[in-house]
């Protein structure tokens, strides 16, 4: 999305530090702290020093250095970090942690309040209790490609990969800068491979197998989080942000009363958001029943972020409109979802003060800007004017909103609609079939929706056609005539047009070309 | 009325008593849909303004064009579409006024729900029509949300939504409580049948039929 922007604020040493405080100790002595499984999760500068990288086996580390400190993970270590989390939760909706050294923080939504991304994370940092001694921060699009930035930053600096150039700047990352298994490195090592783009060249599944982190280093080259790193993402939310519950006693056959409760709610978290200056993307709203059977559930999602709890009230009424209650209703639950995802800018697009003029205008605009975005051509909206030819795609066109239609007015065109005069044109083979008197046959010739342009066909006379990726038997066939035009210029165009019914109901527009050739060019929906 | 009832009245004045009970039905603002056999089926004679219209169904496509073409001699219709394009000379065919015809083309499904939405809240088209399954692929093109963004922008824009459908069992996955369900059914003879297959508000079940002609 075009908002999209994570901070990973990376602690490489967070939890050997928590473990030190707690336990006292020389900071010479080197310190790991290993898991259940026995691998290493955290070590401090003075281990990492000596060799010792998270992944490692505790009893392989203590083989290296004697004096090696190594120290199972305390059960709350993760709280420690989660604390760190919460601090930031008053500067942004979206903060996640992964255990043991790792937060991320949704920022693309609150930037417009911020000088600069490089401001917003300074701030970020200063929200920070007790801040690490070591802290690198990075600024990506995805939160996997912020926090392999952050492993990169050094000396305090923040490193900042530009908008939309996460898979750039991932894929001349060298190898050696990045926390991988000494195996992994190896194996790596020996292909001849150094940097994530080259890594990206070989299917995800041949690393998979042959690399016991496979799946991890090709998420990590697309800039995407690990399997096991996804379940470890911990997303961290206030009790306001998880839901609000209204009880119902004795429950309640009333939709009415249902909404009066849901507005009420609203209205109580409309003021908490108010003083958090954050805004709700979607909504989540659920009916339960007496035993905590569910009866209904549903999402309303403003078109754009909003902080007004009336309007999120107005959608949730449609949503809940046709709702047959079956039922007696004994509470009803409310969830925020992707709050301030979309950013606080609301712009409405629809103002509906505007002139008319100026709303078609404003319309136009936003629909060509996002047709242009998608890569597609820049008009989006269009209307149709009519042309004098014998093939159906030459037969109109469609032109960009705004420009004047050739010959006039469409609504004026002669008539004699060449469309339809070109099947009783006397092909030169006489083989045009006799135009059906009945208007609804007419009709029946020209599809309602047509392929624009025209796609080959793959067609077998005994297995049938290719149609949605499966080979479909012909169940019947109209002949819809014959089209002979541009026979004054060196390519002329000869087509015979028929409509196929498929075994699935479907029935296609297609035609025969004179190098006896298959084409759909449209469907009879 | 209760003779004592009377009494009171008289002793008191009119106006003491007020009977209250159901007031007058709301008039339901309707788009016809171009078929006057259908409309004669449907609550209020038609299409419900701002509500969202489902068309399941071999011939939806014509169903779509003879309401726009009705709508279109009315107010401005929009036409929106992931894959291919509503023919012109159909519409043309069935009566439809291309001048109030306008196009949107947004090939990519998430940009395609957006702009649907887009279109149907900005209050300029009587009737807006979109694919939910694409004719050329075969694949449902919205979601759950979408749907419901959807319904709240065609309520906000007063536009009527005709959503096609082909039957897929991913439709059946998630609810779609629209107002109006009509499924199309196009017999050997060209002629389409049309079945009412839910109206808000009635018994489930409940089905009325219209012989239609393809023109």
């Amino acid at each position: 999305m075009k908002d999209r922007r994570h901070v990973a604020l990376v602690f490489p040493y967070f939890l050997a530090e928590v473990v030190r405080e707690r336990r006292g100790g020389s900071a010479r002595i080197p310190l790991a702290v290993h898991d259940r499984t026995g691998r290493v999760i955290s070590c401090d500068q003075a281990a990492r020093d000596r060799g010792v990288r998270p992944g490692m086996r505790a009893t392989q580390v203590r083989t290296i250095l004697s004096t090696l400190g190594v120290i199972p993970a305390p059960e709350d270590g993760t709280e420690a970090l989660r604390g760190a989390a919460r601090r930031l939760l008053d500067l942004s909706p979206g903060v996640w942690c992964r255990s043991p050294d790792t937060l991320v923080v949704e920022i693309g939504s609150i930037l417009p309040l911020h000088a600069s991304e490089a401001a917003l994370v300074a701030r970020l940092c200063s929200r920070l209790e007790h801040p690490p001694r070591v802290l690198r921060a990075g600024v990506a699009d995805g939160g996997a490609a912020a926090r392999t930035a952050a492993l990169l930053a050094r000396d305090g600096a923040v490193v900042t990969v530009p908008p939309g150039d996460d898979r750039a700047f991932l894929g001349t990352l060298p190898l050696d800068d990045l926390d991988l298994m000494e195996e992994t490195r190896r194996y790596l090592q020996l292909l001849g491979v150094g940097t994530l783009g080259e890594v990206v060249r070989v299917p995800r599944g041949s690393w998979e197998r042959r690399l016991r982190e496979g799946a991890r280093l090709y998420a990590l080259a697309v800039g995407e989080w690990g399997p096991g790193e996804v379940a470890g993402m911990e997303r961290i939310l206030t009790e306001e942000q998880r839901s609000r519950e209204a009880i119902f006693e004795p429950p309640v056959e009333s939709a009415g009363i249902v909404l009066f409760r849901l507005r009420a709610l609203l209205d109580r978290l409309g003021v908490d958001l108010l003083q958090r200056a954050e805004q709700i993307g979607a909504l989540g709203i659920r009916l339960l029943g007496e035993g905590g059977s569910l009866l209904w559930e549903g999402e309303v999602r403003p078109a754009a972020p909003t902080r007004d709890p009336a309007l999120l009230t107005t959608l949730a009424r449609l949503g809940l409109d046709t709702l047959d209650l079956r039922e007696p209703v004994g509470s009803l639950q409310v969830e925020l979802r992707e709050v301030g995802a979309e950013g606080l800018k609301v712009d409405d697009l629809f103002w509906q003060e505007r002139k008319h003029e100026e709303r078609w205008r404003h319309m136009a605009e936003r629909l060509s800007a996002a047709g242009a975005r998608s890569g597609g051509a820049p008009g989006v909206l269009f209307r149709a004017d009519l042309t004098p030819d014998h093939l159906p795609e030459r037969s109109f066109r469609w032109i960009h909103w705004g420009e004047r239609p050739v010959g006039g007015d469409p609504g004026g065109v002669d008539a004699a609609l060449p469309g339809e005069a070109a099947w009783l044109a006397m092909a030169e083979r006489g083989l045009p079939p006799a135009l059906p008197e009945d208007p609804a046959a007419l009709t029946r010739c020209r599809p309602s929706v047509l392929l624009d342009p025209p796609e080959a066909l793959d067609m077998d006379s005994r297995s049938g056609v290719r149609w949605r990726g499966r080979r479909r038997a012909i169940r019947g066939v109209r002949d819809l005539g014959q089209v002979e035009t541009d026979w004054w210029r060196e390519d002329p165009i000869s087509r015979r047009y028929r409509a196929l019914r498929l075994d699935d109901d479907s029935e296609l527009f297609v035609y025969q070309d004179e190098h006896h050739s298959w084409w759909l060019q449209g469907v009879f929906e | 009325m209760d003779p004592r009832v009377n009494e009171l009245v008289a002793s008191l004045g009119p106006g003491i008593l007020v009977r209250v009970g159901p007031g007058p039905a709301p008039t339901r603002r309707i788009r016809r849909s171009g078929i006057p056999g259908l409309d004669s089926l449907l609550p209020g004679g038609g299409y419900p303004a701002g509500g969202v219209v489902e068309i399941m169904g071999g011939g939806r496509g014509h169903l779509a064009h003879r309401a726009a073409a009705q709508q279109s001699r009315e107010g401005r219709v929009a036409w929106t579409a992931a894959e291919g394009i509503p023919d012109p000379w159909h519409f043309r065919r069935v009566g439809g006024d291309l001048r109030a015809l306008s196009l949107v083309r947004m090939g990519r499904p998430a940009r395609y729900v957006w702009a649907v939405e887009q279109v149907l809240r900005s209050g300029l088209f009587r009737l807006v029509i979109a694919q939910g399954t694409g004719p050329r692929s075969g694949r449902v093109l919205f979601d759950p949300a979408a749907w419901r963004r959807w319904s709240a922008a065609a309520a906000g824009g007063d536009a009527t939504l005709l959503l096609l459908l082909e039957d897929l069992p991913e439709l059946a996955t998630f609810a779609r409580p629209s107002p109006l369900r009509l499924r199309v059914h196009r017999g050997s003879d060209g002629r389409l049948g049309i079945r009412v297959e839910r109206i808000a508000g009635r018994a489930p079940g409940a089905s009325l039929t219209v012989e239609e002609g393809a023109a």
